[in-house]
């Protein structure tokens, strides 16, 4: 039996619902099962059907399926069942064959839409929770002391992974938009049979918009996971050189002599990675020698130049070490503006962010010149890659 | 009934089918038979009232098997019903002076 699967319009457009399933029988592709967003039909000669879909009404926390009297019912009026799904139970019936329209008075069908709009209340406030309940996370777990603070590790995230913040916040949206898209057609079908005019079973109107969101939503979700994907495939993990080949600084180019180890599991590493609004490199390395030392050391190639300042600020703001407010200006010569506390140091060069952590031994309250050294030692292998 | 107010016709007519207690698809042909086929009930509509009345006591079910139920007239469904057709009467018998307008 050949089949196939179609996205079927959302529970709220009862009247799309019914035609679509008799457009498809007319092509020959009979429902058989309704899904929450798909619907299976199987291949059998094109018929001409009528759809009709009764809406379960049940009360709070009863199940949703449709009481065997009232199906035998609906079945001996001439109405078959075929599936249901949540809310909607899809009853069909040979064109012509006299079976009556389920209501006489619009009225009384608009008293079978209550569970769906309960349903649809529902929604929009669990995702308003859910939406809150991030916010109050992101807030207050992780030493965020504020929405601000929430807000800068947001944006870093954004730069470091662009393409799945974009997914999620678009996904939300998405959901989000769908909801209370179906609850507002859900009200307005209500107050069409309140007033007293009956349903369309077969609506003509094409509401491009609402297929519009629809798509750019789609597409935009689409194209962010695969973006998502690739930044994950293309990700290089490479062993760190001796001498610096990119945008950053080894530990023996800053005049450290030993042998490199891994005390805290990291081998000496740079990875790459490439999202939608930045290059980084993510460096660490330890040497263990007569005098130890250690760096982590993050570069960002930003796309948007002028986001350069924002993004160092917002780098600072979520500094893993230090207060933003331990910050102090330093000056390092070539460098846009740097700033620097005991172990962090954040510059910015053109479209380039740095952000350093470095502590060469001996430990001292004022690393300020290894600082500064580290910094233009960074800026010397930008400036060596660009010519 | 709520109050007293009018029944609507849809009502009316479960309740006159089931002066013979019956079960959903009977009513339905019943009413189709009393009225001359002038009121065809949907099976929604039929299992809305049926709902009702029985919730307001003016049916109760008479006998249930698996996927039938027989349902029945109480004697305040038929008080009711009887002062509905008195009232609709009425308002037949009050439309007389109408007579020599047709």
């Amino acid at each position: 039996m050949k089949r196939r699967y179609a996205i079927h319009p959302g529970d709220y457009a009862i009247g799309e619902n019914e035609k679509f399933y008799s457009d498809m029988a007319a092509k020959g592709w009979r429902l058989v099962k309704r899904g929450t967003h798909l619907s299976r039909f199987e291949r059998f000669e094109p018929e001409k059907v009528l759809y009709r879909i009764e809406l379960a009404s049940p009360d709070l926390f009863e199940g949703t399926e449709l009481p065997e009297d009232k199906l035998a019912i609906f079945e001996e009026c001439g109405w078959e069942f075929v599936t249901s799904c949540g809310l909607i139970n899809v009853f069909r019936t040979k064109e012509g064959s006299g079976a009556p329209e389920f209501y006489m008075e619009p009225e009384q069908q608009a008293m079978t839409l209550k569970g769906l709009r309960r349903s649809y209340l529902v929604g929009i406030i669990s995702s308003l929770l859910i939406v809150a309940f991030y916010v109050l996370i992101t807030a207050s777990v992780g030493g965020y002391s504020s929405l601000g603070n929430a807000l800068d590790s947001a944006f870093v995230s954004l730069v470091e992974y662009t393409a799945l913040i974009a997914f999620y916040t678009f996904f939300m949206i998405w959901g989000i938009y769908t909801t209370i898209y179906g609850a507002v057609r859900t009200g307005l079908l209500y107050r069409r049979l309140k007033k007293g005019r009956p349903l369309d079973h077969s609506p003509q109107k094409r509401r491009l918009a609402h297929k519009s969101v629809n798509v750019v939503c789609g597409v935009l979700c689409s194209l962010m996971l695969v973006m998502l994907l690739a930044q994950f495939v293309f990700e290089e993990k490479m062993p760190l050189p001796e001498i610096s080949d990119g945008p950053y600084v080894t530990l023996e180019e800053l005049g450290h002599t030993g042998w490199r180890d891994d005390p805290m599991g990291n081998e000496a590493q740079v990875i790459y990675s490439n999202s939608i609004l930045a290059e980084h490199w993510d460096v660490n390395e330890y040497i263990e020698g007569e005098k130890n030392a250690w760096i982590y050391e993050d570069i960002y190639r930003l796309r948007i130049p002028e986001m350069a300042d924002l993004f160092a600020k917002a780098i600072v703001a979520n500094a893993t070490f230090s207060e933003s407010e331990d910050f102090r200006e330093i000056t390092v010569p070539g460098a846009d503006w740097t700033r620097y506390t005991r172990l962090e140091t954040v510059a910015v060069y053109g479209q380039y962010v740095i952000y350093i952590t470095y502590s060469p031994e001996p430990y001292s309250d004022d690393n300020i010149s290894a600082a500064i050294k580290a910094v233009e030692a960074i800026l010397d292998n930008i400036k060596r890659l660009q010519t | 009934m709520e109050g007293n107010q009018p029944m609507t016709e849809a009502m009316y007519y479960v309740l006159l089918a089931l002066m013979r207690p019956d079960h959903g698809y009977g009513i339905m042909q019943r009413i189709k038979d009393i009225t001359g086929g002038r009121v065809v009930m949907g099976p929604g509509t039929l299992y809305g009232i049926l709902t009702r009345l029985k919730r307001e006591g003016l049916i109760v079910l008479q006998e249930e098997s698996e996927r039938k139920k027989i349902y029945e007239i109480t004697d305040a469904g038929r008080q009711a019903l009887l002062a509905e057709y008195r009232r609709i009467k009425q308002l037949a018998a009050d439309g007389a002076i109408l007579e020599g307008e047709i």
